[in-house]
Parts: C-alpha cells; sequence; structure tokens
C-alpha cells in the first residue's frame, strides 16, 4: 500500500547482521519457530545459530531494558529471535538434524497455547 | 493400602513387580488393539470411573465456562462457574430437541442461548428462557433444565463420572493415593503451556510410553538419555514404584553426574541466565523449594531422583520433576486413535531470562514428543498385525503392566466395587 513504508530497520542498532535472518526467525508464535526449525537446512539453522549466539548476550541485556510484556516493536523482534535461537538450538545441539530422525513430516505434535509472550 | 516397595539395586533384577503381588508373566496384547475390547473400556472404565477432566483455574472466575468432549464416549460436558463460585458440569444438550447449545470450546458468560431455536439457560443450568412458550402444550421449565453430569473437586482436580448414578464416591476411587498426594502444591497451575497431537495408537500405547524409562536411551538419545541415564543405570531402572488400587505411582531414575555439555553453547547460556531445576524444567529453584518438600514428590528422597509420573487411572498421569508439575491426558477415539494433550505447568515468565529458559524447555518437549510418536505408531502396526499374542514386560515396566491388569479387571467386573477389590 502507498503510504505505508516497511519498517527499514526492523531491528535495534547494533544487530544490523542478524537483518537476512529477521523473515525466518521472528516467528509469532511457537509454532512460526518450529516451523523455522523444521522447514530450513542444516546448514542455514547453523548460520543463523552461530550469528544469533554471537549477539545472545547483548541482545538479552537489551531486552531485560525493558518490560518482558511491552517491547518496543525492534526490540520485540530481537526477543523473538532469541526464543527462535531456543529451536535452532535444538536442530544444531540436540537433533544434529533439522526435524526428528524417523518421525514422520508433519509430525502432528501442535503446540496450541506456548509461553507468554509470543507463545 | 498402598503397597510400598523397596528401592532398586541395579546390580540385579529388580523386585519391584514381585514385591508388589503383580504377576511376572507374558501379558495379553488384545486390549491394545481389538475393536471389542475398546468398546469394553468405554462402556466398563469410562462410563464407571470418575474421570479427570481439568484444574479448577481453568474456570478462573464467576461464568467462566469449558466445553470438553468426553472421548471415548460421545458426551459433550460444559463445565461452569456459577455466580455462586461452584463448579458443575452438564451435558452440552438443549432440552428442547437435543441440540448442542454452547459451540465454543471456552469463554465467560452467565447464561447461554442454544443457537437453534434460541431456548436459553442460565449457568447453574436451570432454563430461563424458551421462545414462543405459549405455543407448547405443557412445559414445566423447573424440570428443564440442563442435564447434570456428577461433578467432584478434589485438591483443584474437576472430576467427572457419567454413570446416572455413580456407584463409588470419588473419595473411594482415589483410595490412598488421595492421602498420599493431598497438599501437593501446584506450580504455574494457571498457566500451562499446551502440546496437543492426535495418534494412530491405542490409548494404553499412549500411556505406557509416558511411564517406563526402559524407552529413553533408545528413543532419547540427545534430548533426555543423559539426565535418565548413567554408566551405573544404563537403562534408566526406576527408583520405585507404589500402587494405590487402580492408582500408581513410578519415581524415575536421574543421573546425579549430569551436566550441561559445554558443546551445547545456547543450553549453557541459558544455564549462565539462571537456574532451573533440570532439563525437564522452566521454573527456578527458589520457586520449588517449598513445592520439593511435600511427601508426594521424590518421595524417596533419592538423590538419583529426576521425575514422579502418578497414574490416576484411567487415563491422567500427573508428573511432578524438580520444577514443578505437568499433566498428560490420554483421550481413547478408537482402538487405534488417541488424542493426547501435555499440560506444562509454568509460572507467567517476569523477564527475558525466564521466557528464554521456557522457550528452551518447550522446544526440548516438541522434539522429544515427536521422537515418541514414531516408536509408540509402529508399535500399534506391530500388535495390531496379529504378530504377536503376549508382550513381555520387564521389572521396571511395572506400571504398563498394573495398568493393563487394572483396564482387564474394569471390563471383566460387573460393579465397580469389584473392580476395586
Amino acid at each position: 500500500m502507498s503510504g505505508i513504508l516497511r519498517d527499514p530497520s526492523p531491528l535495534p542498532k547494533g544487530f544490523e547482521k542478524l537483518a537476512p535472518f529477521v523473515e525466518r526467525w521472528a516467528g509469532a508464535d511457537t509454532m512460526a519457530r518450529v516451523a523455522a526449525r523444521e522447514e530450513s537446512s542444516l546448514e542455514d539453522i547453523q548460520a543463523f545459530y552461530e550469528i544469533m549466539l554471537e549477539h545472545a548476550q547483548t541482545a538479552a541485556d537489551l531486552i531485560d531494558q525493558h518490560s518482558l510484556h511491552e517491547l518496543p516493536p525492534q526490540i520485540a523482534t530481537l526477543c523473538r529471535m532469541m526464543l527462535g535461537l531456543a529451536h535452532a538450538a535444538s536442530a544444531v545441539e540436540i537433533l544434529g538434524a533439522p526435524r526428528v530422525p524417523m518421525a514422520p513430516y508433519p509430525t502432528g505434535v501442535r503446540v496450541t497455547r506456548g509461553a507468554e509472550p509470543y507463545g | 493400602m498402598a503397597t510400598k516397595l523397596a528401592d532398586i539395586d541395579i546390580r540385579q533384577r529388580g523386585k519391584l513387580t514381585e514385591t508388589a503381588g503383580l504377576s511376572t508373566g507374558p501379558v495379553p496384547v488384545a486390549p491394545y488393539h481389538c475393536p471389542d475390547f475398546f468398546e469394553q473400556e468405554k462402556k466398563q472404565i469410562f462410563e464407571r470411573a470418575w474421570l479427570l477432566i481439568c484444574r479448577e483455574e481453568e474456570l478462573p472466575e464467576p461464568g467462566s465456562f469449558l466445553v470438553k468432549e468426553i472421548l471415548p464416549t460421545k458426551v459433550n460436558a460444559l463445565i461452569t462457574r456459577s455466580s455462586s463460585g461452584h463448579i458443575q458440569a452438564f451435558h452440552n444438550t438443549c432440552s428442547h430437541r437435543g441440540s448442542q447449545v454452547v459451540y465454543e470450546t471456552h469463554g465467560r458468560q452467565s447464561r447461554f442461548v442454544c443457537p437453534y431455536h434460541r431456548w436459553s439457560y442460565k449457568n447453574d443450568g436451570t432454563l430461563i428462557g424458551v421462545t414462543d412458550e405459549s405455543n407448547f402444550f405443557h412445559i414445566d421449565k423447573k424440570a428443564c433444565g440442563l442435564s447434570k453430569i456428577h461433578t467432584e473437586i478434589w485438591e483443584g482436580w474437576v472430576f467427572l463420572n457419567l454413570a446416572k448414578m455413580p456407584e463409588i464416591s470419588l473419595a473411594e476411587f482415589l483410595g490412598n493415593f488421595r492421602e498420599f498426594f493431598e497438599g501437593f502444591e501446584y506450580l504455574g497451575a494457571e498457566s500451562p503451556v499446551i502440546i496437543e497431537a492426535e495418534l494412530d495408537v491405542n490409548w494404553k500405547v499412549l500411556s505406557d510410553a509416558f511411564i517406563e524409562s526402559y524407552h529413553i536411551s533408545a528413543i532419547h538419545p540427545g534430548t533426555l538419555a543423559d539426565a535418565f541415564t548413567s554408566n551405573d543405570n544404563p537403562f534408566g531402572r526406576l527408583l520405585d514404584a507404589e500402587l494405590f488400587g487402580p492408582h500408581r505411582r513410578v519415581s524415575m531414575f536421574g543421573n546425579p553426574a549430569y551436566s550441561i555439555d559445554p558443546n551445547n553453547r545456547v543450553e549453557a547460556f541459558a544455564a549462565g541466565l539462571g537456574e532451573t531445576g533440570n532439563v525437564i524444567s522452566a521454573a527456578t529453584k527458589a520457586e520449588t523449594a517449598k513445592y520439593l518438600s511435600h511427601k508426594a514428590v521424590n518421595p524417596n528422597r533419592s538423590q538419583s531422583w529426576s521425575m514422579d509420573v502418578n497414574h490416576v487411572f484411567p487415563h491422567v498421569q500427573i508428573d511432578s520433576g524438580p520444577g514443578g508439575f505437568w499433566t498428560h491426558w490420554f483421550w481413547p477415539i478408537s482402538a487405534n486413535k488417541s488424542r493426547y494433550e501435555g499440560r506444562f505447568y509454568m509460572a507467567k515468565p517476569s523477564d527475558f531470562t525466564a521466557r528464554f529458559i521456557q522457550e528452551l524447555y518447550i522446544s526440548r518437549l516438541v522434539t522429544a514428543i515427536s521422537e515418541d510418536i514414531t516408536s509408540m505408531e509402529r508399535t500399534q502396526k506391530g500388535l495390531e498385525s496379529g504378530g504377536k499374542d503376549f508382550m513381555l514386560l520387564q521389572d521396571s515396566e511395572i506400571a504398563i503392566r498394573h495398568h493393563i491388569e487394572q483396564c482387564i479387571k474394569w471390563v471383566e467386573a460387573s460393579t465397580v466395587q469389584e473392580a476395586l477389590l
């Protein structure tokens, strides 16, 4: 729509390197993050995992300066990406694969109510 | 009397099964796939036992209501909290021509209007309005409220009994389990994370999978094995088991030497942010101290404890771990189809650290449950194939043996009293 520009910088300053991963890993809820893990290649997950982990402490410190349930938009994006890191970790650290080996896909396992916010 | 069983010695065969007075022989598999047995279970178990349906926190205030499908029966229960705070379940069936009155699954309202012909009911079940009433022949509105389902509350748990007249009270049904579990602290009960799945398995294949730790080293090598097994107890033999009539409790081994692999950098990062009880928890140690002091939590006060599974017959398990409690519901659909609902109760996070640790835990749960699905559905296929008439259970599978024995007993018993003998 004309007149409405997409925010050119959806992330706070200092986190520019994360920009290519926003679309996939800043999902609105738990199932979006599960889908990001299950539908990415291990290489892509690993790339996100490395760059996000590099920024993890700074991100945690910045998010902690705000009330968790009232985060400004850019901080909220960063927070959701950190939550995405939790799911990337399952692939990289636990499974060694994007999906559970031998499980059917889709698994049919649904998180119908997550933790708040961004559950 | 509850049967109190001894601690294990992992160098020799366990004695939990024999001490409990259970058989040690092969167990028939027909109850896991035979449609006739399933029909009998529906009638003899689910239509006679007290069924644990939900926690009262799901009905937080006057006017709150829930609609629950009580599988495997066709009962659709409308559970309300009235203005006086009383919780009562009703058949969600209009007195007029039987339509379902409430279509929503939950909400808050003090009266319900049947969408079909707009008859209206108060949330205490009373019929308050009949459209075009003068064209009916005679309606005694007082006698035409929603039909009640027997409802009892115990320690915040809502139980229903679908029989027209329950043969026993809830207290009798719970027996000694009631004393054992009384006073348990339900941390985070108002805010569960809910995980659901529909699976091509018998409901007992599903419940069996969540009450034995024998499979953990094989099925969950990355997600759970390091916490539930050790070099001394490589197959996660049980610490203990206790039987309470049709109900049961097992306590699982936990690796006392478990520590986070530093190669798991995100897990290590989270641990640096804040402390959690263990790998399957999401609360901090300060929050859990009182909860942990309850006699039903790690009843043996073992240093090598991971979690307890309390199986409330027939279809719910209440689990306790170092970080709090969680529940598994196993709803039968047919002989080879079930609905799983896991509720993992966590305090609402107040800061980012708590939220991040919860997400890590949730991701771990989703992967662990996905790991279980494959073996469960393959088990069902194997059982249905007719390739085996019996299965072999080891000592640490005592809870599976007890459950199937109880199911057979309830199916065969002509009265509930007889089933409980």
